[in-house]
């Protein structure tokens, strides 16, 4: 363990030498790199209308995954790359059995990324993943609690809603393979039965897994969730450990379902799925968050970045204070923003982002300062 | 100074907001229209480079006679020149930020040279792109070694300038990487060596890294042969130095670039900085690979312009600024790369001695009659 670390620690040092073998093991294969984790695509199918499964090749030096997890993969659309976070929707097994994972993407509107990610993501193409990340893992908080035989017996009620499907795909795999026998009550909404991700799968769970529940709703028929529904599909709610995932409207009422039922809050297990939500374009004052430092400033007027933060006390580098020479550049992750010298908005793909003449147009936040 | 004066008095404060806005409206569209072909040009060149970095190491490591080990040295010093002219120096403007590409950062790059990465981007992107051209605010204008303007008192020393510039060329890299340690004002007492003191550790240790790179680790791993891959990284090292400063010699110090006053600069509008920046660069005609092995400095005035736009694109966007200067009827400053050269040649040799009206000039003409060649030209 030591000298693994020892190891990523060196190449992570970007230095001539690393870079330079890093750069003829990626000429050899992108998948040898030993500065990023790569995959290679080496599946496509059509799961719906609107959304693929990518089955991936991992390189040798990713490290796994439990289900439940995701992955950020880096996407290189026009020149510009972009970060997206997509939950694994495959099983352990397939992973030590081909080095293989497989992520579900459906399109979200006005998304970046997703939309047209057939075009860009194709078969025998390699893309940059990072290692499985999150904590919205099957009875792995619970580790905690109870004990391991304990643990085996809690029933589970795994909640979804259209492509929050995902990561609880990869939870029943899990139980296909590990605990057939489990107590499980699942809940599927979609909008309807074309746009239902994982149909056939859901029917091989229902036959390997004999102790599986499954109920599906479908919401332009039936409309949104429901108290009544929620305790139909599953009257021992209180009983069991919740996941839920899905858009944060379904799982903010879920979540009061629950609590209203009797589901104590260290039970209820969600993880937050969605794209990066459009920026708010505010008419008041705005908040610039600092995350380094942990500073927060508002501001009512048409300030710029560099001088919000400095007001806020932080000293940032910079130089010409007019656009010119990039000393002043920060990393904004969140918000939205005008240059001041165009009165254009700034692109929101773009990070980087020259404080001196940025001016927030709502809340924003800035991850390096 | 009189005749420079004059220069940015040309046109109406109305007429340079107008100039300002149209060059505005030039860069708004390019960067509008920036995508995957600057990716893919920017990720080839980086290929390039690595390539013939590893074959010109190769080839010098392994090398059995002159002929395999020139062709060695030649490979590295092309890669070194691409690393720094085209990869480094426009990466480090901010030229490919948007791609938020890690590798290729404004912010984190470091080049491979003895100039420290944070220095570069004080001293030239921020000091010198801000005040190109300002004698007593651009540290770049003749590097406070060369006296090039009459804006500086002329002494003795200069006679010799010549020698200074050839020192200066072939040890270019020193002398951008001491450059922030500003030895003009410690001699004057102005900064003291004390504040100086964080530059110097940030210096050494990046002279520590790249003197140990070239000079002792490639060398000793070639064990018995270590000298010729001492000299041919040493030689490598001389090229590029020769290279970059002769590009960028002929970037602003060619006989008609121009130089400005503090006072003349000062609350100037985006039209007029601009307007400075074509005064005070010049470029060079040439053929592609020219262009690319200087970085795209051939375009100095489009650099000027927009420095952060990625460098490739200069050349498009050179038809345009052409027309827009032609409207406004301001000097774009342009020739084949050997003539502007000389033209800096001339520069250098001409301020060497001292300015018409000195006491000595008379003696000077007296003795050699090609001086009178030198005079500077009257103001047209
Ligand atoms: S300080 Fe120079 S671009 Fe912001």
């Amino acid at each position: 363990m030591q000298t693994q670390s020892n190891s990523t620690t060196y190449w992570n040092n970007a230095g001539p030498v690393q870079d330079t073998l890093d750069f003829i093991l990626t000429s050899i294969d992108p998948l040898m790199s030993r500065q990023r984790l790569m995959a290679r695509v080496i599946n496509c199918i059509q799961e719906t209308d609107d959304t693929l499964t990518y089955t991936l090749q991992v390189c040798s030096r990713w490290q796994g995954f439990k289900p439940g997890q995701f992955v950020t993969i880096s996407a290189e659309i026009n020149g510009i790359t972009y970060k997206r976070n997509y939950s694994i929707s495959s099983s352990p097994e397939l992973l030590r059995n081909k080095r293989q994972i497989t992520l579900t993407i459906r399109a979200q509107r006005g998304g970046k990324v997703s939309p047209n990610i057939g075009q860009w993501l194709k078969v025998d193409d390699t893309l940059e993943i990072s290692a499985a990340m999150g904590d919205f893992i099957c009875l792995e908080a619970e580790k905690q609690l109870y004990t391991e035989a304990q643990r085996a017996y809690s029933p589970v009620a795994l909640i979804a809603a259209g492509s929050g499907i995902t990561p609880i795909k990869a939870m029943l795999e899990s139980f296909c393979e590990n605990r057939p026998d489990h107590d499980i009550c699942l809940i599927v909404h979609a909008a309807n039965p074309a746009q239902l991700i994982f149909a056939n799968d859901l029917k091989r769970f229902t036959q390997s897994l004999p102790n599986l529940k499954l109920s599906v709703h479908f919401s332009d028929k039936e409309g949104f969730v429901t108290q009544n529904q929620l305790l139909k599909d599953c009257p021992d709610l209180k009983d069991r450990v919740l996941y839920i995932c899905g858009p944060a409207p379904f799982m903010a009422k879920i979540n009061d379902f629950a609590e209203a039922a009797g589901v104590p809050d260290f039970r209820r297990h969600q993880e937050a799925f969605s794209s990066p939500v459009a920026p708010r374009k505010s008419a008041g004052p705005v908040t610039v968050t600092f995350t380094k430092t942990g500073k927060t400033v508002t501001s009512a007027n048409a300030v710029s970045l560099l001088e919000l933060a400095e007001r806020s006390g932080l000293k940032p580098k910079f130089g010409c204070r007019n656009g010119i020479c990039h000393e002043c550049t920060c990393q904004r992750t969140q918000g939205s923003l005008v240059n001041a010298l165009t009165g254009n908005p700034i692109p929101d793909e773009q990070t980087q982002v020259q404080s001196c003449i940025s001016i927030p147009t709502s809340d924003v936040t800035i991850t390096n300062w | 100074m009189d005749m420079q004066t004059r220069a940015l008095n040309q046109l109406t404060p109305s007429e340079l907001d107008r100039f300002g806005e149209e060059m505005d409206q030039l860069r708004e569209a390019v960067l509008a229209d920036l995508g995957q072909r600057d990716a893919d040009y920017i990720r080839s060149i980086v290929r390039l480079q690595r390539w013939s970095e590893i074959g010109g190491r190769g080839l010098i490591h392994f090398s059995l006679g002159p002929l395999s080990w020139g062709a060695g040295v030649a490979a590295l010093s092309v890669s070194k020149i691409l690393e720094n002219m085209e990869v480094g120096h426009n990466v480090m403007h901010g030229q490919y930020d948007w791609m938020n590409d890690p590798k290729l950062q404004s912010q984190s790059y470091e080049w491979d040279t003895v100039c420290d990465g944070d220095s570069w981007r004080k001293t030239h992107n921020y000091e010198h792109h801000t005040y190109t051209n300002i004698l007593g605010k651009d540290r770049d204008y003749g590097y406070a070694v060369l006296r090039l303007s009459d804006d500086i008192p002329w002494k003795p020393r200069h006679l010799v300038q010549f020698v200074n510039y050839s020192v200066l060329s072939l040890f270019f890299q020193w002398g951008v990487g001491l450059h922030e340690l500003e030895t003009e004002k410690l001699r004057d007492g102005s900064v003291t060596l004390e504040e100086k003191k964080p530059f110097l550790k940030r210096f050494a240790r990046k002279a520590t890294r790249q003197l140990a790179k070239d000079y002792v680790i490639f060398p000793a791993l070639a064990g018995p042969f270590a000298l010729k891959v001492l000299a041919g990284n040493a030689v490598a090292n001389g090229a590029r130095n020769l290279w970059a400063s002769t590009i960028i010699f002929c970037g602003h110090f060619t006989e008609d670039a121009q130089t400005f006053s503090e006072e003349e600069c000062e609350n100037e509008s985006r039209g007029m900085w601009y307007y400075r920046q074509i005064l005070g660069s010049s470029n060079f005609t040439g053929g592609r690979w020219l262009h690319i092995m200087s970085g795209h400095l051939s375009y100095q005035v489009e650099h000027h312009l927009f420095p952060d736009i990625p460098a490739h694109r200069y050349p498009e966007m050179s038809n345009r600024v052409q027309a827009i200067c032609e409207k406004y009827n301001i000097p774009y400053n342009t020739g084949p790369f050997g003539k502007q050269y000389l033209t800096v040649l001339k520069r250098v040799a001409r301020y060497s001695l001292p300015p018409e009206g000195h006491p000595l000039r008379e003696r000077f003409e007296g003795v050699k009659g090609w001086f009178g060649k030198l005079k500077p030209r009257s103001a047209t």
